[in-house]
């Protein structure tokens, strides 16, 4: 919403930003990102869903219109934007202890110690990758900062990456700036998470486990690239907890996730990355924000025809609202994962389906009726303004014509318009019978996958790195 | 985490930052510099720009204490260092949180955050008892009606006058005095809360004397200047219950004073003293002012039958400078196209005066009157919420 105002502001049209009172911090720290600290806001006292029409109508004509007013009337201030330090000034020599409290202290830190990323140790990384130091891939909002080459290493140090990672971290940080993923929603009340998937020999090359406990700790590649994640949204994007991260609950950062590629290659099936293009042994990441998500245990059968409909139903289940991103809010970029584990990949492929004959499966059966998908655009949440029916808005051609096969309310409609919305991904322990389903969080993290681009002698300059 | 060393103060970096993330001390030392203002502040923008900052070793406290003077940080006084640990514990105990803004302070527009105001409040010698008065404080000479911009800058010697007006408990828990030596030293809650709020002017507002502020001289009301009001020896009902608090909520009401006067008699010496070249600006600006009645002589006047209004609308009504001696102030000359014809009042409403019954119960009743300066005409009252 700011960003709409200081669009505004900067083609010269006053504006005044409507703000709940429990968003000032993150307006005051959003427009100040934006370049724009002086953006003219009026706040809405309390939670407006929570109040009476009356009580509502009291407070918009009382404490809001004045400020609406005076905003769109009186000049804001004049906007100065201050420097910071430079990307590449030291800015404290001290012990390790002390070096973890600073970082600490001045929220740099996701409160686990940090390696501190001393210019030494910042060089080592920058070896592995042909691009300047100081190339950006883009601002990042809320705080436009650049994503450079030289903060990824620099928080990739500090996560506790190894040198070798680097090229796959400059993929996922290519990712993240790349507009299609949007990171500018990363602070949303939801709190989603997102998840890293690594495609291609690269993956076991760093050591990825894409074996038993693929989304579990204790593996370096996994682990550290995964908080290197969320460390780059906290320092360069500037996305802090009571500030600009309003995620309600949140979440801890997710371990990146590699697809087990042997299984894959055994049983025909092409990787996650080729969603996006590419090809099996092509490296690739793929970053993609998620809700939430919930394991599917003792999946039985030996056919599968057996087994779709359990995992039909849990596509379902695992979710919910999200289903805004298929219909109502920002159309069609629902992407809702499933995890297979090897076993189960196998039993489908024996059955003869291609990956996308699963999808196509899946995609018939997670339907839910239309009257319960309705309650999640517009009765049980306030997400879609006007009490929208479905069919409503295939009229209006804002849905596919799959939600208006009928006019019944207990038809069932698809939770994604197309079955190639569904994303499947094949890791985990090789023998046991469970799946896994994350919802997904629509345009507000959409699926984005970024080659990873390895310097001109990787292989002799990884077989040196093994053994450091 | 271990291994600080013997002495080592992780300290909060005590100056503000605007909106836009600018530091006002960079602005401070350019402006010193221009205006030849070494002396106070020769390393005046030397720090780390980070939200804390470590000093080593046993000597800490000491090279603290010469940082923080050299960089324009304290009012000359030693400071208590602000550690993370102290100020932590005065912001758990407003029970906000500490990136929260209190207000955009004049003239520099830096943000104070809850944090930031605690760090000050450490400084100036605060506990959890005394910093809710703070915030509050800081919250009151934010509100526009206050003025700060003026105060902050204006070559008066005005300075913000904290009228506190709490039930015993609170008063007690915050070692506020009310009765002798109301504007004296001894008290930690008048001593530091005045001080803390001086402190936040000058290192979250920017209100550096002869960089930014040009008052004249002064006065010694900017070290700190905070009086409690004498529930228990005021006649009327509490200035906060007239404000519409209840008698058991506390409150601070901010007044712009100028220095204070001493006048000893009753009404007609503080007559006297109100319709003198003291009250110059408060005639001109049609301005507000505070006055310290006596506790006996405000007995005295209630029972009389007189409400604190009254006693107002009487000061009010006598309280005028003649034509002819007004025609010969410094003031009158200021005013564009000549003063108009006629006696000047100094209180053009009874109600722009704040009567606070405080002081000894000495039988020769002394009473302080401190003008007001600026526009508009304002007490600026919030209230303060208990410590959690």
């Amino acid at each position: 919403m700011l960003r709409a105002s200081a669009a505004a502001e900067l083609a010269g049209v006053p504006t005044s930003s409507l703000v709940c009172e429990g968003f000032l911090g993150q307006a005051a720290s959003t427009s100040s990102g934006l370049g724009m600290p002086n953006l003219p806001v009026a706040v809405v006292p309390g939670h407006v869903d929570t109040q009476p029409a009356d009580e509502l109508e009291r407070n918009i004509v009382e404490v809001t219109l004045a400020r609406v007013i005076e905003n769109l009337t009186a000049a804001p201030d004049e906007a100065v934007v201050a420097p910071e330090p430079g990307p590449t000034e030291v800015v404290f020599r001290g012990s390790f202890e002390e070096v973890n409290r600073l970082y600490y202290e001045n929220r740099w830190s996701d409160g686990l110690p940090i390696v501190p990323p001393t210019v030494e140790a910042v060089e080592a990384f920058l070896a592995y990758t042909e691009l300047d130091a100081q190339h950006s891939f883009g601002p990042l909002l809320p705080d436009r900062r650049a994503a450079t080459v030289w903060s990824a290493a620099v928080n990739a140090v500090m996560a506790g990456c190894r040198p070798e990672y680097f090229p796959v971290l400059l993929a996922v940080v290519e990712a993240l700036a790349d507009p299609a993923y949007g990171v500018e929603h990363s602070g949303n009340t939801p709190g989603a998470e997102t998840l890293i998937t690594v495609n291609g020999p690269i993956a076991r090359q760093l050591g990825f486990n894409d074996e038993q406990g693929a989304l579990r700790d204790g593996f370096q590649a996994n682990t550290s690239i995964g908080r290197f994640f969320r460390l780059y949204l906290r320092n360069v994007a500037g996305f802090l907890p009571w500030e600009t991260d309003k995620g309600t609950f949140g979440n801890t950062w997710r371990v990146a996730m590699a697809e087990n590629e042997a299984v894959l290659a055994e049983i025909g099936w092409p990787p996650q990355s080729s969603d996006f293009g590419f090809s099996a042994g092509e490296n690739a990441v793929t970053i993609s924000r998620y809700t939430g998500g919930g394991v599917v245990t003792s999946v039985f059968g030996q056919t599968p025809e057996q087994m779709v409909d359990y995992l039909a139903d849990a596509l379902t289940k695992i979710g919910g609202w999200e289903y805004v991103f298929t219909v109502g809010v920002a159309s069609d970029t629902y992407r809702p994962l499933l995890l297979l584990s090897p076993v189960l990949a196998r039993t489908i492929a024996a059955g003869g389906w291609s990956r996308r004959d699963l999808k196509v499966a899946l995609w018939e059966r997670a339907r839910l009726p239309a009257s319960k998908f309705e309650r999640y655009l517009g009765e049980w949440t306030n997400l879609v303004p006007g009490r929208r029916t479905l069919e409503d808005l295939v009229n209006l051609r804002k849905a596919d014509r799959v939600f208006k096969q009928s006019t019944d309310p207990d038809r069932l409609v698809p939770i994604v318009a197309d079955p190639d919305h569904i994303q499947i991904a094949v890791t985990g322990d090789p023998l046991r019978t469970n799946a896994y389903v994350f919802a997904h969080n629509g345009m507000l993290g959409f699926p984005t996958a970024k080659a990873v681009r390895l310097p001109a002698d990787w292989e002799a300059r990884l077989a040196t790195a093994r053994d450091r | 985490m271990s291994g600080d060393g013997v002495g080592s103060q992780w300290v909060l970096v005590p100056v503000a930052q605007r909106r836009d993330g600018s530091w006002l001390d960079d602005t401070l030392a350019a402006r010193s510099a221009e205006a030849g203002l070494t002396g106070r502040a020769p390393e005046a923008g030397r720090f780390p720009r980070q939200r804390v900052e470590l000093f080593r070793g046993p000597a800490a406290e000491v090279d603290l204490e010469q940082a923080f003077r050299r960089r324009g940080w304290t009012d000359g006084l030693p400071v208590v260092a602000p550690t993370v640990g102290r100020v932590a514990t005065l912001v758990e105990a407003s029970g906000r949180r500490p990136a929260e803004q209190v207000g955009v302070l004049a003239p520099l527009g830096g943000v104070a955050t809850v944090e930031r105001v605690a760090a000050n409040a450490v400084m100036a010698g605060c506990g959890t008892e005394q910093f809710p008065f703070v915030l509050a404080a800081v919250e009151a000479v934010c509100d526009p009606a206050f003025n700060l911009a003026g105060v902050q800058t204006t070559d008066e010697n005005v300075t913000p006058l904290l009228v506190i007006s709490a039930p015993a408990a609170r008063r007690d828990a915050a070692e506020l005095n009310s009765g002798f030596g109301v504007l004296g030293p001894g008290w930690r809650g008048n001593a530091t809360i005045g001080r803390a709020l001086r402190l936040v002017l000058q290192n979250l507002g920017g209100g550096w004397p002869g960089a930014l502020s040009f008052a004249g001289a002064g006065q010694p009301g900017r070290y700190t200047l905070c009086v409690a009001e004498d529930d228990e020896n005021c006649p009327w009902e509490p200035l906060r219950v007239g404000l519409g608090s209840g008698p058991d909520e506390a409150v601070v009401i901010a007044v712009r004073a100028e220095s204070a006067v001493n006048v000893t008699g009753g009404l007609d010496e503080v007559v006297s003293v109100m319709a003198s070249a003291t009250s110059a600006f408060t005639a001109l600006h049609g301005g507000s002012a505070a006055l310290l009645l006596a506790p006996h002589t405000a007995a005295e006047l209630a029972g009389q039958g007189l409400s604190r209004r009254d006693v107002a609308a009487s000061l009010a009504e006598r309280a005028v400078i003649a034509e002819s001696v007004w025609r010969r102030f410094w003031v009158a000359s200021a005013v564009k196209g000549g003063p108009p014809p006629g006696d000047v009042p100094v209180l053009v409403d009874p109600d722009r005066l704040l009567i606070v019954v405080a002081g000894g119960t000495v039988p020769i009743p002394q009473h302080v009157w401190f003008p007001g300066w600026g526009f508009p005409p304002a007490h600026v009252a919030r209230a303060v919420p208990p410590r959690r």
